[in-house]
């Protein structure tokens, strides 16, 4: 696989990542407000799109790939836990269901997929392997999802603080601090 | 305590952009295993059994 390749697939994983999150606050912005293991899961893929953050500024590296795995794998054990908390029918469910299936289960799918991705990208691409010399770029792709996550992750902190506050409610019903 | 760990994700954003590779991955990581604490004490507080 080419350099340019991998970057680009890079900002791929970049602008998917930030495709679900813009979602998550159209739906949150739509009245339905995030549950603690919500934001949990939203704190993980913002987390998981750090690693390809780097790579693109950085250059191409295994430490910048095991930061998304991490994540990714944190980002699982909160969903799994939330699909548990509901999966015995009867019990329950938080939001609204898409494709028959709850967001906090799309969100494990969504990890899974990421650790995928992940391990493929690391098989398949041979310069992760060596360690290059940091090289520092800020060209289109740098620029491109920078903005992108910076723009998301700045308002997902300003809605989560208005939120919660310091502690989150188990239910929100509106925002703490309005 | 969510909003400051979407804070330090900021500030780590931050610090790549202005080329401090290391910093920014010492914060990201620092934001996982702050999570992973509250994600734990989020778990062991809601769940009462006994071992």
């Amino acid at each position: 696989m080419s350099y340019d390749l991998a970057r680009k697939i890079n900002l791929i994983f970049v602008l998917g990542i930030a495709g679900v999150l813009a979602g998550s606050l159209t739906i949150q912005f739509g009245g339905e407000y995030p549950c603690p293991l919500c934001i949990l899961q939203r704190l993980a893929f913002v987390l998981m799109t750090m690693g390809p953050l780097l790579n693109l500024r950085f250059g191409v590296r295994q430490r910048h790939y095991a930061i998304s795995l991490f994540a990714a794998l944190f980002g699982m054990s909160v969903s799994v836990r939330q699909v548990l908390l509901h999966v015995v029918p009867g019990t329950g469910s938080y939001g609204f269901a898409v494709l028959n299936m709850h967001l906090y289960t799309w969100a494990f799918v969504i990890f899974f997929m990421a650790v995928l991705a992940v391990a493929v990208m690391l098989a398949v691409h041979k310069e992760a392997e060596i360690v290059p010399e940091v090289v520092q770029t800020r060209d289109a792709y740098v620029k491109v999802a920078f903005a992108v996550m910076g723009l998301i992750v700045a308002i997902m902190a300003v809605a989560t603080l208005l939120e919660c506050g310091w502690q989150c409610p188990d239910n929100p019903t509106g925002y703490k601090l309005l | 305590m969510s909003a400051l760990l979407f804070f330090m994700v900021l500030g780590s954003l931050a610090l790549a952009w202005f080329g401090r590779r290391h910093w920014s991955m010492t914060l990201v990581l620092a934001a996982i295993a702050l999570g992973v604490v509250w994600f734990g004490h989020h778990v062991t507080s809601a769940i009462h059994i006994d071992l």
